[in-house]
């Protein structure tokens, strides 16, 4: 069992984590915290495939992709976020099925 | 080594679980969040993950400060907020998301069997190329990449038919 292989496991799992959050839609705390953790699942897995390539110049390409992956997610957590806001300044609740239609 | 990353990667990993079925109260799913996240960074740094790996999870603490912040100027976190879960639901979603879960250990075991990373822990040079890859999901391993592939899907559409029309009992 090597190193690269633990990883991308646990990137498997992450992703299931992220999967239950957001499909699960208790809340939409946590339904934020599931686009995280999957956004977490992908660093992981990227890790992994970078330590199967070995030391080659091509695994800075895996590094560059897990700094996309950082960037992309913390773009997305802030645009969810600030849908949560709007929801819970209006509704004051934040409860995803009561999320289910955006009002303009 | 290995035993500690995996320790470590199942730390985060049951932290992470109980992050996302904690939702309904904010501070104990940061809470959880945040102990995911240390045990991660600390499986990361074990390995040497890198610069890039590190930059992620600095990334993804600030995310969760934020939520944090901002959660607490928002909602009263000394109560849950959102009603329970009826058992007829829990128990669809919780087979559904079994499933799901089941795909995913299969498509772990694709990977621990073949010879590929087997090859690059022992420092070979580049050992994973795209032909490499197409021979290992649609070569010898047809069959099983087939039963992966409906299988995931099968998890995620049985996930959502179950969900549909549940405004009324949750």
């Amino acid at each position: 069992m090597s190193i690269s292989f633990v990883l991308i496991c646990g990137g498997l799992a992450l992703f299931w984590v992220a999967m239950l959050g957001l499909l699960w839609r208790r809340s939409l705390v946590g339904m934020l915290v599931g686009v995280l953790f999957g956004w977490l699942s992908v660093v992981v897995a990227a890790v992994g495939f970078a330590f199967a390539r070995g030391n080659t110049e091509e695994s800075q390409i895996s590094a560059v992709f897990v700094l996309l992956a950082a960037l992309i997610s913390g773009l997305q957590v802030a645009l969810g976020l600030s849908i949560v806001i709007a929801r819970v300044s209006r509704r004051g609740t934040l409860d995803a099925q009561d999320a289910g239609l955006l009002e303009g | 080594m290995i035993g500690g990353l995996a320790f470590g990667l199942f730390i985060a990993f049951a932290s992470a679980f109980a992050a996302v079925i904690l939702g309904r109260n904010l501070t104990r799913s940061i809470f959880a969040a945040v102990i995911a996240l240390a045990a991660l960074a600390g499986s990361l740094i074990a390995v040497d993950a890198g610069f890039a790996a590190l930059s992620a999870i600095t990334i993804s603490a600030l995310i969760l400060a934020t939520l944090q912040l901002f959660g607490w100027m928002l909602v009263d976190v000394d109560r849950d907020h959102l009603p329970p879960t009826d058992r007829a639901t829990w128990f669809a979603r919780s087979l559904a998301f079994v499933l799901m879960g089941g795909a995913l250990a299969l498509l772990a075991f694709v990977v621990r069997d073949s010879e590929l990373l087997d090859a690059a822990s022992a420092n070979t040079h580049v050992v994973l190329d795209t032909g490499a890859l197409g021979e290992l999901f649609f070569g010898a391993w047809r069959d099983l990449a087939i039963l992966v592939g409906l299988a995931i899907p099968a998890g995620l559409l049985a996930t959502l038919m179950l969900m549909r029309g549940e405004g009324e009992g949750r």
